[in-house]
């Protein structure tokens, strides 16, 4: 009879181990990989226990009262008063060996931290540079050329993107000359409604214009700037892509470092999408819809994030991107700047324009 | 005769046990076959493979079921089947536009945080960034509204509303390192 009960436990014990063994029915180890966050601990932290209440105390690391010097006695309240001990409110180096008068001593007097490591990083209070205006002044007088002013008055009148006929408008364009100081056009030239057809670009086009009047199509796209790319490895002189948009405004990428620019491409090659926008799936392509998706959270329209974005990337390629109202020509140039991340990964910017 | 019945009882017991042990096997292996036609029958997927078969490789896992021969089950299905599938949560999300910036034409499903992401990229590993190409593109107006309504997390309602339109191709971001 006992036996029988001793097979009946068996029983139990077997069926016990097949259901445990299958007990977790999702995949629930994934992510393995994943760091925890850090531990928070003390005032301004979330209340980890679930709502008991607070004790109060300030060695009750749950509490938010929890205060590590308070409850382990180093704090204020125990000074103690010797002259040799830094964290004393009487640390004298004078009276306890005296002061080395080093500036990298911390203990001394004399310490001080720009001496010692240098002036800190801190963002250019000013950040329209000597080249940003430099570049601005240039990109402005090579449109104020009469030569090119003339040929740009020819260029046909570009819609509102939300009105008829822009269904009908094509990409349109010319190329500027620089031979021994005389400036001069191509004739314009007729693309499709997305976009111009290289022509005419011989050693000495130093720059080109092109319009963008597809609806919703405002700022530079990738495609431009690797096209500048190209320009400028085959024309040592070429230096400023211009983008007539139809949102009144006028575009210049302008390039401030060949080398950098060069690099760019070639590290990012195929970041250019069927579409001329940055190509989703390649790593460059991700970032830049990620700034220009978290610029629109923050309030920014479509338009101005793609466009702010395209700055960010630009920053990489060692080119400048310029604005002026098409009405009266002053190129400036136009940046954001990364300062951090917010407590969510979302890049944190400024806007940082010459104005 | 008095030594043959304990051997009989021996014998009896031995059978008992055996059969206990081969039952407890055969439930374990029915345990696990349901297990397995639960999820396929569950997601419809006939080739779909479950998240604990891959041993906490999550690219593998992604690129198995939805990339490679996979994705052509959910290619013209609205993206709520896929979602429905898919065992691991997203954490973060972004879109792009085509030619026009007023329209969206695909959505990005991201399973590291941002900073997280920043952190993989940083350590050149793989970002698990899932693209999904709509058939037609959305009206960017509803999803800055969303965007901005949830402070850009991907909720319940992200999930309704982009889970009713159509997929047109499955991708993932291809890192340049």
């Amino acid at each position: 009879m006992k036996k029988k009960y001793y097979i009946l436990v068996l029983t139990f014990l077997c069926l016990l181990v097949g259901k445990s063994n299958y007990a977790q029915t999702s995949g629930g180890d994934y992510g393995w990989e994943i760091d925890l966050g850090e531990l928070c601990l003390g005032a301004g932290c979330p209340d980890y226990d679930g709502g008991n209440p607070d004790t109060g105390d300030p060695c009750d690391p749950w509490s938010s009262a929890f205060d590590y010097y308070t409850c382990h006695g180093m704090g204020n309240n125990n000074d103690s008063g010797d002259p040799c001990d830094p964290f004393s409110n009487a640390y004298n180096p004078y009276q306890c060996g005296g002061d080395t008068g080093d500036p990298c001593d911390p203990y001394s007097y004399a310490f001080n931290y720009n001496v010692c490591y240098g002036e800190p990083t801190i963002p250019d209070p000013n950040p329209c540079s000597a080249t940003s205006i430099a570049a601005g002044v240039a990109a402005t007088n090579l449109l104020q050329n009469s030569a090119v002013s003339a040929t740009m008055s020819q260029m046909p009148i570009l819609f509102p993107s939300n009105q008829p006929p822009y269904s009908q408008q094509l990409e349109h364009g010319f190329n500027i000359k620089n031979v021994g100081g005389i400036i001069s056009t191509t004739p314009i030239r007729q693309g499709t409604a997305t976009g111009l057809p290289s022509a005419d670009y011989t050693v000495s086009v130093i720059a080109d214009l092109h319009d963008h009047p597809a609806p919703g199509s405002f700022a530079p796209s990738a495609q431009d700037l690797f096209a500048l790319h190209v320009k400028r490895d085959a024309m040592s002189g070429f230096k400023t892509s211009y983008v007539s948009s139809s949102d009144g405004n006028l575009y210049a990428l302008y390039i401030d470092d060949p080398n950098k620019l060069k690099a760019f491409v070639t590290n990012n090659s195929g970041f250019v999408g069927s579409d001329n926008n940055f190509k989703m799936g390649t790593t460059i392509g991700d970032y830049f819809w990620d700034v220009n998706f978290d610029l629109q959270r923050q309030g920014y329209t479509p338009q101005e994030a793609y466009t702010r974005a395209t700055t960010l990337i630009l920053q990489d390629a060692g080119v400048s991107l310029l604005k002026t109202g098409a009405q009266t020509i002053d190129f400036k140039k136009i940046d954001i700047e990364v300062v951090g991340d917010d407590p969510n990964g979302n890049t944190i910017v400024i806007i940082n324009d010459c104005n | 005769m008095i030594a043959t019945k304990p051997k009989m009882k021996m014998k009896k017991i031995f059978f008992i046990v055996l059969v206990v042990l081969v039952s407890c096997k055969s439930k374990q292996e029915i345990l696990s076959t349901q297990q397995e036609t639960t999820k396929s029958s569950k997601y419809n997927n006939p080739n779909y493979e479950p998240l604990n078969k891959f041993e906490g490789d999550t690219l593998k896992y992604l690129q198995t079921n939805f990339l490679l021969t996979n994705k052509d089950f959910y290619k013209g299905k609205p993206l709520s089947i896929l979602l429905h599938d898919l065992e691991i949560d997203v954490k973060a999300y972004s879109g792009s536009s085509g030619r026009d910036l007023n329209y969206s034409k695909s959505l990005s499903l991201n399973f590291y945080s941002r900073q997280q992401k920043k952190d993989k990229i940083k350590e050149k590993k793989d970002p698990l960034v899932l693209i999904i190409d709509w058939e037609v593109e959305i009206p960017q107006q509803k999803i800055v509204e969303l965007l901005r309504k949830n402070d850009g997390r991907w909720t319940e309602e992200e999930k309704k509303y982009y889970g009713q339109h159509i997929i047109k191709d499955i991708e993932m971001v291809i890192p340049n390192y």
